[in-house]
């Protein structure tokens, strides 16, 4: 790490800290102690070798001398055992929600406009290239942004601050994939000033520990920067095409019933191949263009600009008047059986022949030959009738097309030896089209573009019409179909930071002020709802405010105390105030910025042998809304179960330790206790996707009551 | 999507990283197509239906098959986890457990059921086939459906062949022996209290039985699921022929419909009054060459100030209308009929006479309409063309006989409409842009039962 910041602040010297790092250490020292020339303490690197001073600084000084400070930029250490260790379980750091983390490359937002969260698939596979990176954990101190109540990530893909490499990988590994082949070139910059990095890797891997799992994910990178006295041009293109099979969730009864714990009930053999039904693709590549200019040594000033255009595709199963495919669906496994002598019988069956447990792909074949089908006034017009094959087995696309600009800018300011100012402004426009796509229709003629959820509203004729346009549409293979939609999101975040270095005690304070507007725009007049689904809906503008502060009191160099606050707003994700953005734009009733109230106090101790961190943490969510999706088996009908004004509390607490038992020998310790309720009784409402008003309303009693989800206690030795 | 397939040799991966293997889309091979089966079978359904006794629940242990072709299934949810087939000797209902069996078990497929291990057993009197039985209350026995999971076990699919014709019979024919059977009964309908009403009740979803009135005597109950697709349509008015499976609950004989097509009722009924006349107009009172004013009828012009205009000829009077000579660019004209109300009657049928002369393209048609309000606006209310048979073609000259209408039925309507003719032409200059078309009107009647 300590290296790469050398790399991006002194560019061009490299520095090996190990061999160096003492006699830095001492001029570092001499430096504080004679503050007349302090322009060193203003980069990041240098706070590095504060803390190292730290270490060795004699404490019999420290009461009139400056306190070096802690550092943030080398990586905490209990988010670190939380990554490696925690994450696998599905730990959520301070029971945040993903939308708490950001990600950035080179200073370009990569959060989504739609649920919040990063989109660190876009760069898988690159891990050669991405060591130049920070993480922020918690609103702290921050040289880039605002920061996220989670954690911030910046990554900086420039190629005149990659650490040169000429890198060929093989990786074997047993999860996702098999083999992983990467080959890195980064050249440094030469005398011209110009700097070249690539990458390219590959992930593959075919039933690698599940059955009829599969990935194939190329990725590429490709950097160019050129320094002129001052500036520094950048440009980057990075992506991945990821292929991969979607794992589904079983029940325990399918996974015993296979015998294995690996059973994938998306796959069946068809003509002798594995054929998996669920799969997923995604490429977004990305194009980077960064500019920095420092006119002088205290002011910097960053600005970039990037495109993203790409789709994600999600193949599937979809299917209409017929028995449902899945093989583990409940209905088909012994349990549903409530006669004991059927139960046992349909047990005996799936012990005799296991490949029940699999996709019979023949039999879809042989359903969609059967069904001969007439279909009346084909397109809509009177009398024009098709009679042939109407598949009830299709395989689909659900597409989600994405285009992106961004853009930010960021001044770095050094407003006295003591005093940091960042200010910062970053555009976002995202465009999200999502669609159906017919893919195969597995033996059959043609599908048609109905809803078959609304198939029994049969006092509305018009309401199995997916397109009204375009009434009982043949689709054949390439077609769109089903939901049509493009969602429109813009936001324009403009915010300042200020941090200051005082000898005795540490002090941030910042502020963001953002701007978001959303828009669905209807590509399909839809027949349950016609009067909202077609068109433009109302743009929906959020604007809100985040304030943060901190004071760290530096008892001595090992010693450090630390408070830190943070009032934020935030609006909800589209899909949390949506109803069913796919079939309409009818919204919540009430739709208001989420409120939360953070605090965290600390006590950080930085000795020679130990190191040890104990956070506390407290956090009030105030007006929060959630939506979730899914089929419901009663209603036989997508739901979407609403929660409006939630109150959630958080309160926990972080211990971190670090033992050094010899030079080579550490061991590390961390704990997290937390406490995370409904603070409040929420609202309630349920609708069904295909019906125009809610089913259900009410009051949930769950005040007190814990988040699900989520782990109050976590150990780690 | 389709998806890139990964070979399995470790060197072609080494290659992989510079040429990735985009290009290797496999397309996988289609199943062959169904063959049938060779399963035989081995009893006729008779042969299970006798041997089962009253009242009891049998577990069959033979390993005989029956086949029979599918006559009814889910396919419009009237028969609910339920298949029908028959050979030539009788007919079964076998319990499934699952949904969207008519995907697999399409009308016209023949099927084997293999025996061993099922039910025989009865609802309601009902004997069906189901896969097991639930004893909780030892004196009604009732009969599992088969689980899903076994269908394929139980259940051999064989070709798709033609529907059985179904065997048109007479009430006294309806015995128990006829269970399940395809079957057509002649000269029926539904009692008056139950025309015009859903077939069932979709709103709760409830089953409603609906009284069928054969007209030599004897009825039997119509019974429709509130989960059949087609609950919600209007049972019809009229008399005819019925289709459906027979079944029977205790002693209550029923039919159950595939779809409405099973129901052709639009003829004249047999039972109440008889066919009546509802409205007649023969214009014999209206005054010649002069506009036709008859009270309650309405003579409007909408565009052109043409009218409707009283004639005769060898002593017959009727109403004619056309545009020529009157050099007016656009010509409508309605004559609409007093309001008819058909509450009271059923299997209403619409007839005229007309005549064309001179034809050159103008229009005459008739309407109905429901919510016309009586006004002198016509145009302002929703109407339908009604299906008939007007005159045309008679260029040079008068035609010299009358065109029937034909029975135009109204059977669909029900409470207070509105029927009027509408003629629509225009004499504009030059030879081929005129449709004078002059048309004559004549013999309106409405009857019905």
């Amino acid at each position: 790490m300590r290296i790469f910041l050398f790399i991006y602040f002194l560019i061009g010297l490299l520095l090996n800290c190990s061999a160096q790092s003492l006699a830095i250490q001492k001029k570092i020292k001499n430096q504080f102690l004679d503050s007349a020339d302090f322009n060193l303490a203003f980069k990041t690197s240098a706070d590095f070798h504060f803390s190292e001073a730290g270490n060795t600084s004699d404490e019999g000084n420290a009461a009139q001398a400056f306190v070096p400070s802690v550092l943030h930029a080398s990586r905490d250490l209990f988010s670190s055992i939380a990554a490696f260790h925690y994450n696998t379980r599905r730990y959520r750091l301070k029971g945040l929600a993903p939308d708490f983390f950001q990600a950035f490359i080179n200073d370009i937002p990569m959060n989504q406009l739609t649920d919040g969260m990063a989109t660190w698939s876009n760069w898988g596979g690159l891990n050669e290239i991405m060591s130049n990176t920070q993480s922020v954990i918690g609103l702290t101190e921050n040289d880039f942004s605002f920061g996220a109540l989670g954690s911030a990530t910046y990554i900086n893909l420039k190629a005149s601050q990659l650490r040169p490499q000429t890198t060929l990988s093989f990786f074997l590994s047993n999860r996702a994939y098999k083999y992983r082949f990467a080959f890195t070139k980064v050249m440094p910059i030469n005398k011209r000033g110009w700097a070249l990095a690539f990458s390219i890797s590959n992930r593959m891997g075919n039933n690698v520990v599940v059955p009829g799992s599969y990935m194939l994910a190329p990725a590429y990178f490709f950097s160019v920067d050129k320094k002129i006295p001052h500036q520094l041009f950048s440009f980057v293109v990075l992506g991945v095409m990821n292929y991969s099979s979607r794992s589904a969730a079983t029940t325990k009864e399918a996974i015993a019933l296979a015998g294995s714990n690996v059973y994938n009930p998306n796959w069946g053999y068809q003509g002798g191949v594995m054929r998996n039904a669920n799969m997923q693709y995604q490429h977004f590549p990305m194009a980077l263009f960064s500019h920095e200019y420092q006119p002088a040594d205290d002011l910097r000033f960053s600005s970039s600009i990037a495109f993203s255009t790409g789709e994600k595709r999600i193949t599937g199963l979809d299917w209409y008047q017929a028995a449902d495919p899945r093989p583990d669906y409940y209905r088909y496994l012994p349990s549903f059986q409530t006669d004991s002598l059927l139960r046992l019988q349909v047990l005996q069956l799936y012990q005799e022949n296991p490949s029940l447990l699999q996709i019979n792909w023949d039999r879809l074949y042989q359903v969609n030959r059967n069904s001969v089908t007439l279909i009346k006034n084909v397109d809509g017009i009177a009398g024009n009738q098709l009679l042939g094959l109407r598949s009830k087995y299709i395989v689909e696309d659900r597409v989600l097309q994405q285009n992106k600009f961004n853009a930010s800018h960021r001044i770095n300011f050094q407003i006295t030896p003591k005093a940091t100012l960042l200010a910062y402004m970053q555009f976002q426009l995202q465009q999200d089209h999502a669609y159906k796509q017919i893919i195969d229709l597995l033996g059959g003629e043609f599908y048609v573009d109905w809803n078959q959820f609304a198939d029994d509203q049969l006092t509305n004729k018009d309401a199995l019409q997916n397109d009204l346009g375009r009434p009982n549409r043949i689709l054949t293979v390439g077609d769109s179909f089903g939901y049509n939609y493009i969602m429109r999101l813009q936001k324009f975040t403009a915010g300042t930071h200020v941090n200051a270095k005082l000898p005795r005690v540490d002090f941030f304070a910042g502020i963001e002020l953002s701007e978001q507007t959303n828009q669905r725009i209807g590509l399909v007049r839809n027949g349950v709802f016609p009067m909202n689904s077609l068109g433009k809906s109302d743009k929906d503008r959020f604007s809100w405010l985040a304030i943060k502060a901190g004071l760290t009191y530096k008892y001595n160099g090992r010693n450090y105390f630390y408070f830190n606050t943070s009032i934020i707003s935030k609006p909800p994700n589209i899909n949390d105030y949506y109803i069913s953005p796919r079939t309409r734009s009818t919204k919540s009733e009430l739709v208001r910025n989420e409120n939360i109230l953070s605090a965290e106090a600390g006590y950080i101790l930085n000795a020679p042998l130990v190191k040890c961190r104990i956070n506390l943490y407290a956090a009030k969510f105030t007006n929060g809304m959630s939506r979730t999706s899914f089929y419901h088996d009663g209603y036989r009908n997508l739901v979407n179960y609403g929660l409006e004004n939630i109150s959630q509390s958080h309160l926990g607490t972080e211990m971190s330790a670090e033992f050094q038992i010899s030079p080579s020998l550490r061991a590390t310790t961390g704990i997290a206790l937390a406490k995370y309720t409904y603070a409040n009784r929420p609202t309630f409402s349920v609708a069904i996707d295909n019906e125009d008003f809610e089913t259900e309303k009410g009051v949930l009693y769950i005040k007190g009551f814990p988040l699900a989800f989520l782990q109050s206690v976590a150990k780690n030795l | 999507m389709k998806y890139p397939t990964i070979p399995n040799y470790t060197l072609l991966f080494i290659g992989s990283l510079f040429l990735w293997p985009l290009g290797c889309i496999k397309n996988l091979d289609q199943p062959p197509l169904n063959e049938g089966t060779n399963v035989q079978a081995t009893i006729a359904i008779r042969t299970l239906r006798d041997g089962h006794i009253p009242g009891n629940t049998e577990r069959l242990i033979d390993n005989q098959i029956i086949t029979g072709i599918v006559t009814a299934n889910d396919a419009n949810d009237n028969f609910y986890k339920t298949i029908v087939i028959q050979d030539s000797t009788a007919a079964i209902t076998i319990r499934l457990d699952g949904f969207g069996l008519a995907a697999d078990y399409p009308l016209g497929k023949r099927l084997f059921i293999r025996l061993n291990g099922l039910f025989l057993g009865e609802y309601g009197g009902m004997l069906q086939l189901g896969g097991g039985v639930d004893k909780t209350n030892p004196s009604f026995p009732e009969l599992l459906p088969i689980p899903s999971p076994l269908f394929a076990k139980v259940i051999a699919i064989g070709n798709q062949e033609k529907m059985p014709e179904p065997l048109l019979v007479k009430f006294e024919q309806l015995k128990d022996t006829m269970q399940g059977r395809l079957i057509e009964i002649d000269s029926v309908e539904l009692a008056p209290s139950d025309t015009a009403k859903p077939f069932a009740d979709y709103v709760n979803k409830e089953t409603v039985s609906h009284t069928l009135r054969i007209c030599n005597g004897g009825s039997l109950y119509l019974r429709t699921s509130g989960f059949a697709s087609f609950a919600a349509v209007k049972t019809p008015r009229g008399n005819g022929r019925i289709k459906g499976i027979y079944t029977v609950f205790g002693s209550q004989k029923q039919l159950l419909i595939r779809d409405t097509a099973d129901v052709q009722l639009e003829g004249l009924r047999c039972s109440g009054n008889g066919p009546r006349i509802l409205f007649y107009e023969d214009f014999e009172n209206i005054p010649i060459n002069n506009f036709v004013q008859i009270n309650a009828w309405k003579n409007i012009a909408e565009t052109g100030s043409q009218f409707f205009l009283g004639k005769m000829v060898s002593n017959n009077r009727y109403a004619e209308i056309s545009a020529f000579a009157t050099a007016q660019p656009a010509i409508a004209t309605w004559l609409v009929l007093p309001p008819i109300n058909l509450n009271s009657s059923s299997s209403e049928q619409l007839s005229f006479l007309t005549k064309d002369a001179f034809d050159n393209g103008a229009v005459l048609q008739v309407y109905i309409s429901t919510n016309h309000d009586g006004g002198s606006q016509p145009w302002k209310a929703r109407w339908t063309v009604l299906k008939s048979t007007i005159a045309k073609g008679s260029v040079n000259s008068i035609a010299t006989k009358w065109t029937q209408s034909g029975k135009v039925s109204l059977s669909s309507y029900n409470g207070t409409v509105y029927i009027a003719f509408k003629y629509q032409g225009n004499d504009l200059p030059g030879i081929n842009n005129k449709k004078t078309t002059a048309f004559q009107l004549d013999e309106i009647k409405i009857v019905g039962n």
